[in-house]
C-alpha cells in the first residue's frame, strides 16, 4: 500500500512537472519555463507526461484493489504543490541570469512573463520594505 | 426501476469478452487512476490560463469550485455508504457477470468515481462551458466502463452523476456564501505572484 502510495505520488508529480512547463510555453510565463525554446518545453511536457504514465502503468497490474477516493485525492493537491515548489524554485535558478529584474512588473502571474519567482519576489519585498519606510 | 436497471446492465456488460483489444481499453479507462489524473491536470491547467487578468480570475474561481464539489462529492458518497448496502453485479449475479475488473468490497450505490468525475465536470461547467464540455468526455468515458467491467449498475452510476451535478451547485454557493474569503485568498495568491 505504501509503495503504490508513493508510486502514484510520484506519477502525480512528474505529470504536474510536465504540465507547469506546458503551461509555462502556451501561456508565455517564460520565468517558469525550464527552458529558453518553446520546443524543448513541449518536449518536457510529452516526456514527462508520457512516460510517467507509461511507468506507472507498466510497472505493475493496476487492476488491484489500492487507494481510496479521498487518498488520491489527497495525493493530486500534495503533488500539485511539490511540482509548483520544484518548478519555481528550479526555474528561477535557471533563468536568473536570462531574465533581469522589472522595476514595475505585472501584477500577479504575468509578472512571470518578464522575471523569475525569486525575482518578482524579491521585488515585492522590497516594495514592501519602501512603504514601510515611507510610513 | 431495478429491473430496468438490470436490463441496462446486462447489455452493456454483455459487450464485454468478446474483442480482447476493446476488453483492455476499457479496463485501462476503468481503473482509478488515469482518468482523474487526467481530469486533475486539466482542472489545474484552468488555473493559469485565460486571455486577461479577469478572464484568469473566473477560471480560478472555476477551479476551486470543480475542487470544491470533487472534496464534497467524494465525502457525499462516504455518507451515502452508511445508508444503502447495495451488492455489486457480481455480486447480486454470480456466475452470470462479465467481470474484467478487482472485485471491489464497497458497496455499488452510488458509485464513488461516478461522483467525482461529474463533481470535476459540473464544477468546471458552472464556470467555463468549453472546458467543463470537454471533462464531460473522460467522465462519460470511465462511467460506461465501470459498467462495462462489472462493477457497477448504471443506477449506481447515475445516482454518483446527480451527487457530482448537486455538489457542482453546491460548490458554487459554497464559494458565494464565503465571500470575501474566496477573493482575499485570491488578492494574496496574486500578490505571491501565484494567482
Amino acid at each position: 500500500m505504501a509503495r503504490l502510495l508513493l508510486e502514484y505520488l510520484i506519477l502525480a508529480f512528474v505529470s504536474c512537472l510536465g504540465l507547469f512547463q506546458l503551461i509555462a510555453v502556451r501561456e508565455g510565463l517564460h520565468g517558469i519555463s525550464f527552458f529558453n525554446r518553446a520546443i524543448w518545453g513541449y518536449l518536457f511536457a510529452a516526456l514527462t507526461i508520457g512516460g510517467s504514465l507509461s511507468w506507472f502503468f507498466a510497472v505493475e497490474n493496476r487492476l488491484v484493489p489500492g487507494l481510496v477516493g479521498p487518498q488520491v485525492f489527497a495525493l493530486l493537491i500534495a503533488a500539485f504543490f511539490l511540482a509548483l515548489v520544484i518548478t519555481l524554485s528550479l526555474s528561477s535558478l535557471i533563468k536568473r541570469r536570462s531574465l533581469s529584474r522589472q522595476d514595475n512588473p505585472e501584477p500577479g502571474i504575468d509578472a512571470l512573463r518578464r522575471m523569475t519567482y525569486f525575482q518578482a519576489i524579491a521585488h515585492q519585498l522590497r516594495r514592501g520594505k519602501k512603504d514601510g519606510l515611507r510610513r | 426501476m431495478v429491473s430496468a436497471d438490470s436490463t441496462l446492465f446486462f447489455w452493456i456488460n454483455g459487450l464485454a469478452g468478446k474483442v480482447p483489444v476493446i476488453d483492455s481499453i476499457v479496463r485501462f479507462i476503468a481503473n482509478d487512476y488515469f482518468i482523474p489524473l487526467i481530469m486533475a491536470l486539466t482542472v489545474l491547467a484552468l488555473w493559469f490560463s485565460g486571455r486577461n487578468p479577469e478572464e484568469r480570475e473566473r477560471n480560478q474561481r472555476t477551479v476551486w469550485a470543480a475542487l470544491i464539489a470533487a472534496g464534497f462529492a467524494c465525502l457525499a458518497v462516504e455518507i451515502c455508504n452508511l445508508f444503502f448496502d447495495r451488492p455489486r453485479p457480481f455480486e447480486m449475479y454470480p456466475g452470470a457477470v462479465q467481470l474484467l475488473f478487482y472485485p471491489p468490497a464497497d458497496p455499488s450505490f452510488p458509485s464513488n468515481m461516478a461522483a467525482v468525475t461529474f463533481g470535476f465536470a459540473a464544477g468546471t461547467w458552472l464556470g467555463n462551458r468549453r472546458v467543463g464540455w470537454f471533462l464531460l468526455i473522460p467522465a462519460i468515458l470511465v462511467c460506461f466502463a465501470r459498467v462495462y467491467v462489472g462493477v457497477h449498475f448504471p443506477l449506481d452510476i447515475l445516482g454518483g452523476a446527480v451527487i457530482g451535478i448537486g455538489m457542482g451547485f453546491f460548490a458554487l454557493l459554497v464559494l458565494r456564501i464565503a465571500e470575501p474569503i474566496p477573493t482575499l485568498i485570491l488578492k494574496l495568491m496574486r500578490r505571491l505572484y501565484l494567482a
